[in-house]
């Protein structure tokens, strides 16, 4: 089930009513929940339902059995079981064919052609998510971030809920589990949110995204030879838009819909291609993901604790892993290596040019919380902002080449295709020009537009909302292209 | 809905709340707990909060304003339902409600909306200069003075 359709306006106004008709009976409210999660889910396919159910049991066996465990050592016995069985369920169903692809091609390369047990695996919607969600919670409980829940159906509820059931953003178990056990809550401003976020997601989707995907970046990328430099630089650049378009409208309405469910979810994108540096970009994108691999994968690994080579390894394995999250091939690899190698090279710079205090980097992310900027005195620090911001978007440009080709060839192409500017341009139509520039220009309007949005709507009438938000959704129903494309991060 | 939800709240979980919260009362350690009003069943002191009674009348005028604008979108739902018994018997509704639509002319701002996505979308860097009165305008020329290039019908095989 898809957001931007009938179904799911149908399907939310019917869960909306009885969630809060059911306030007041709090496992009620949460059996209902879960199961309108599991019919969410369903919908793209029963069989995987169980594997849903599957996943949530085991993550909460695991919890309360590492809270019984008497001994450290138990316990971290337990916790590495639980990770593994997780991870064993992610790397079946999402890397089992591509690693036997490529066991037989080393073999074949070898000269031994052996019959290898292929099998057709279908990737179950959201399980990246959903397993990551799982091991957060194991891992907070060994943490004592948060007492192992007791109550199956809270773990259920935090593992499906079905606003970030597909395409997150990835929950922490530490910031939904207490939720469960306060009393639900409804006050205008959730619901001015909501319906701010709701329509704002619908927009960047259904529009930006899906012209951008339909008129522009799907028939570049699929014969890049065939197209000229300029037409290839427009494409990449609308695909930068068509992403963070897309996975970020889709993280606005699951944000919007669990706020007027009575749920808050922190914000997973923040203006990112306004960023001036590659440590800065990863505090803006995806945030839900790039503080998971911070806290679950680089700080395990000793983060940057243990000196400069230790902390360039760190960075490069969390980037690479981070590449390979997001599917079994090569090209997401070297997006995340891409990604990996210029933040290594970015500390390194940053280390040797004085920090210009322009507030470029502060804060803790990949790397460690180092205060840093490009370039030196307060006099160049719009310059030096701005070189930062153009040369950061187009290093991330750079990796979405990429990350959107359907292999390493096709990217090679691409990238030969960019520097030939010889050849016609076809596709920078004024229409297609305006859409890229004015998304892009977007990154850089003031941050609290959308809270002065909310502040504004917090105090309208019923009636009032209702126009704003039926008139806005036929509104984005009617400039947008016909069809509803899958969200990318479904296939994640 | 309402009531559906009130009778399924009262045969599922309304009366589990009560025996535990009598059992909660019983115990020595816990503490006093108000009573509720006459009238007022436990836990409903709070029911009509007027947030939620907000979103849910401003969920319904939105659904309202769609299915009065957006008549097509219920028929083109239906029709991808239209393998199940329950769209089967849905389509014939949807489409009687889209041709009433159609008929008081509801239909018209979202075709009029559309045709002028498909003016910008079909422009040419001409059209823009002619826009801003750096040449002729070679759109205006091929249609009649006054009208926009797909405002009347939309081209549907075009797009």
């Amino acid at each position: 089930m898809l957001f931007p359709t009938l179904e799911f306006g149908i399907f939310f106004l019917v869960v909306f009513a009885i969630a809060w008709e059911l306030k007041d009976s709090p496992e009620g409210r949460k059996t209902f929940l879960v199961a309108a999660s599991y019919v969410f889910y369903g919908y793209w396919d029963w069989r995987f339902a169980g594997l849903l159910a599957a996943s949530s049991l085991i993550n909460y066996a695991a919890g309360r059995l590492v809270t019984i465990a008497s001994s450290d050592r138990d316990k971290r016995m337990l916790v590495a079981l639980a990770v593994a069985i997780n991870l064993s369920i992610l790397a079946f169903f999402k890397y089992y064919g591509f690693f036997l692809e490529q066991l037989a091609e080393l073999l074949a390369q070898g000269g031994m052609v052996r019959d290898l047990p292929f099998l057709e695996v279908i990737l179950p919607i959201g399980i990246s998510f959903f397993t990551f969600q799982g091991i957060s919670y194991v891992v907070d409980v060994y943490r004592e971030e948060i007492p192992a829940e007791r109550n199956p159906l809270n773990v259920f509820l935090y593992i499906s809920f079905f606003p970030q059931l597909v395409a997150g953003p990835i929950v922490r178990a530490a910031d939904f589990l207490p939720q469960l056990k306060a009393e639900p809550r409804l006050d205008r401003q959730m619901v001015a949110m909501g319906i701010a976020l709701i329509l704002l997601g619908l927009f960047k989707k259904m529009v930006i995204a899906n012209y951008l995907a339909t008129l522009l970046v799907d028939d570049v990328f699929f014969s890049p030879d065939a197209y000229s430099g300029p037409d290839l630089l427009l494409a990449v650049y609308g695909y930068a838009i068509q992403i963070y378009c897309d996975f970020s409208g889709y993280s606005d309405i699951a944000i919007g819909v669990a706020a007027l469910l009575g749920y808050h979810f922190k914000a997973n994108f923040l203006q990112p291609y306004r960023s001036a540096s590659l440590r800065e970009f990863w505090r803006r994108w995806h945030i839900s993901l790039s503080t998971w691999l911070r806290d679950y994968l680089y700080k395990p690994l000793g983060g940057s604790r243990h000196g400069t080579a230790t902390t360039y390894r760190n960075i490069m394995i969390t980037m690479l892993l981070g590449g390979l999250w997001h599917g079994a091939n090569w090209t997401f690899l070297i997006w995340g290596a891409i990604h990996g190698v210029a933040l290594v090279v970015e500390r390194m710079v940053l280390a040797v040019v004085p920090a210009s205090g322009s507030g470029v980097v502060a804060g803790d992310s990949f790397g460690g919380a180092v205060k840093a900027g490009w370039g030196g005195g307060a006099g160049r620090d719009a310059f030096a902002r701005s070189l930062g911001v153009l040369i950061t978007f187009n290093v991330v440009c750079l990796a979405w080449i990429f990350f959107r080709s359907e292999s390493l060839d096709y990217a090679l192409l691409y990238l030969e295709g960019l520097t030939n500017w010889s050849g016609p341009v076809e596709m920078a139509t004024p229409f297609l020009v305006a859409l890229v520039a004015v998304s892009l220009a977007s990154h850089f309007l003031p941050e609290d537009l959308l809270p002065n949005a909310v502040r504004w709507l917090e105090n309208r009438s019923a009636l009032t909302l209702g126009a704003v938000l039926g008139f806005g959704i036929l509104l984005i129903w009617a400039i947008a292209p016909e069809g509803v494309a899958p969200f990318i991060y479904f296939q994640f | 809905m309402s009531s559906f939800a009130h009778a399924f709240r009262r045969k599922f979980f309304h009366e589990r709340v009560v025996p535990e919260a009598a059992a909660s009362a019983r115990s020595k350690s816990a503490p006093p707990r108000p009573i509720p009003p006459v009238g007022h069943r436990i836990g409903e002191a709070e029911d009509r909060s007027p947030a939620r009674r907000i979103a849910l009348v401003a969920l319904l005028i939105a659904a309202g304003v769609l299915a009065v604008f957006n008549s097509e979108g219920m028929v083109s739902t239906a029709r991808d339902l239209a393998e199940s018994r329950v769209g089967r018997s849905m389509l014939p509704v949807a489409e009687r409600w889209d041709g009433a639509m159609e008929q008081i002319g509801a239909k018209r701002l979202v075709a009029s909306v559309r045709g002028l996505m498909l003016d910008m979308q079909y422009a040419r860097w001409a059209d823009v200069a002619a826009l801003f009165g750096a040449g002729n305008d070679p759109m205006a020329a091929e249609r009649p003075e006054g009208e926009a290039l797909y405002s009347r019908a939309l081209p549907e095989e075009e797009r």
